[in-house]
């Protein structure tokens, strides 16, 4: 696969032509969470996209096959590198979906260069200014998740301000050490597609342990503030599971600008971009019809 | 292309992304990609890529392969994927 090599980082990434190029077909860039890669979209929203856009997909410094540097992993860091991998592949502009922290470097970028941004997909995000603290004590789910996790004799410090990251560094490690036992709790909370692979695990730990992401990525912020949200003019769609953590951020976006529809997913968690993969394509491509100047045959292929 | 051939191509890639990942399994037609090779999704973008840089094709239609009712197929036979890619050339050409 094809590789960028900015000054800091190289980058993996996968440009997926449009079925039809001509005439110049719509870019869309998508951006992925924390502990995955460029695979979360492949399978799912992508292909879906490439009926009626040209498609990228890459892997964030330190995940997939992308470059680990020592340091970088701030999301307003991983922004200059969506802005450098973007000027690598002449894209002057696109539309933007992104999942989880991967919703962190869009809107940073979107802020930073509204120009290159024609329109903003925010799957599940927490925006760190907006919910500075995940605590998943506070979550109505917890005691589902002690209870198993004791089961699986791993102990979570749930009040950390950032227990949604630690809960994923305990399942990367249990998917290392006790596959068995990650694998059953991946599947009672987020669903059998959701559940991490070793190396994608061991690359997670390993990203952790020698460079300095956990500390970048968790702090000490603030990145923008809650009233920058209002210079996002673009026509965004926040969408958030009805059971997610999430949903004080996706209700800030939805109040903050004035271009934003919120969609609740009702019944679905964190991840519903691959567990409720039609409905999430749907959405987004109804999206794009109503809301981003963009008319992809609606009904006819999909 | 004949079947043949494209089951010595698959084999040829197949064995080539996991040439330094350290594995016992053999390769062929009944080697499985998760549970023999232990694939994760992004090696099969891989492999995908790979068949299309070597067939000189793009848009080869996997997901067709991958997914089944909107859900990632549990596991694939090398056998599965070079019928699947011999009939999609049968229909291209």
């Amino acid at each position: 696969m094809p590789f960028a090599e900015l000054p800091a980082v190289r980058i993996n990434y996968l440009r997926m032509p449009a079925e039809d190029e001509a005439p110049a077909p719509e870019d869309v860039v998508m951006i992925h969470g924390l502990a995955t890669n460029m695979a979360f979209w492949y399978g799912g929203l992508a292909p879906v996209l490439t009926r009626f856009a040209r498609v990228t997909i890459y892997d964030l410094r330190g995940h997939g096959h992308s470059s680990m540097p020592p340091t970088g992993y701030s999301p307003v860091e991983m922004a200059e590198d969506l802005r450098l991998l973007l000027d690598h592949l002449g894209i002057d502009s696109a539309h933007m979906v992104a999942h989880s922290f991967g919703g962190m470097v869009a809107v940073i970028f979107a802020l930073s260069h509204p120009e290159r941004v024609k329109s903003l997909v925010l799957a599940d995000v927490r925006l760190r200014p907006v919910q500075p603290r995940l605590r998943l004590r506070q979550w109505r789910f917890a005691p589902r998740w002690h209870e198993a996790l004791a089961e699986a004799g791993v102990t979570l410090d749930d009040d950390h301000p950032d227990s949604g990251i630690l809960l994923l560094t305990e399942l990367a490690r249990l998917t290392v050490e006790r596959p068995d036992d990650a694998r059953r709790l991946n599947e009672t909370f987020f669903g059998a597609e959701a559940r991490l692979g070793t190396r994608t695990a061991r690359r997670w730990l390993n990203m952790l342990e020698t460079t300095s992401a956990f500390g970048e990525i968790t702090g000490p912020g603030p990145d923008f503030h809650r009233d920058d949200l209002k210079r996002l003019t673009q026509p965004i769609l926040a969408l958030v599971g009805e059971h997610s953590i999430a949903k004080t951020s996706a209700r800030v976006l939805k109040r903050e600008c004035a271009n934003c529809v919120l969609r609740v997913i009702p019944g679905a968690g964190h991840f519903f971009p691959l567990s409720r993969r039609q409905l999430f394509a749907r959405l987004c491509l109804r999206f794009y019809a109503a809301r981003a100047g963009w008319r992809p045959e609606l009904g006819t292929r999909h | 292309m004949d079947l043949a051939k494209v089951q010595e191509l698959v084999f040829e890639v197949v064995a080539g992304l996991v040439a330094d990942w350290d594995l016992d399994a053999e390769i062929g037609p009944t080697t499985r990609l998760v549970a023999d090779l232990e694939f994760e999704s992004i090696d099969i973008i891989q492999m995908v890529v790979a068949f299309e840089e070597r067939l000189r094709k793009r848009n080869l239609g996997f997901e067709k392969l991958l997914m089944i009712d909107g859900r990632y197929v549990d596991d694939l036979s090398l056998g599965q994927i070079a019928a699947f890619l011999h009939q999609r050339l049968t229909v291209a050409a």
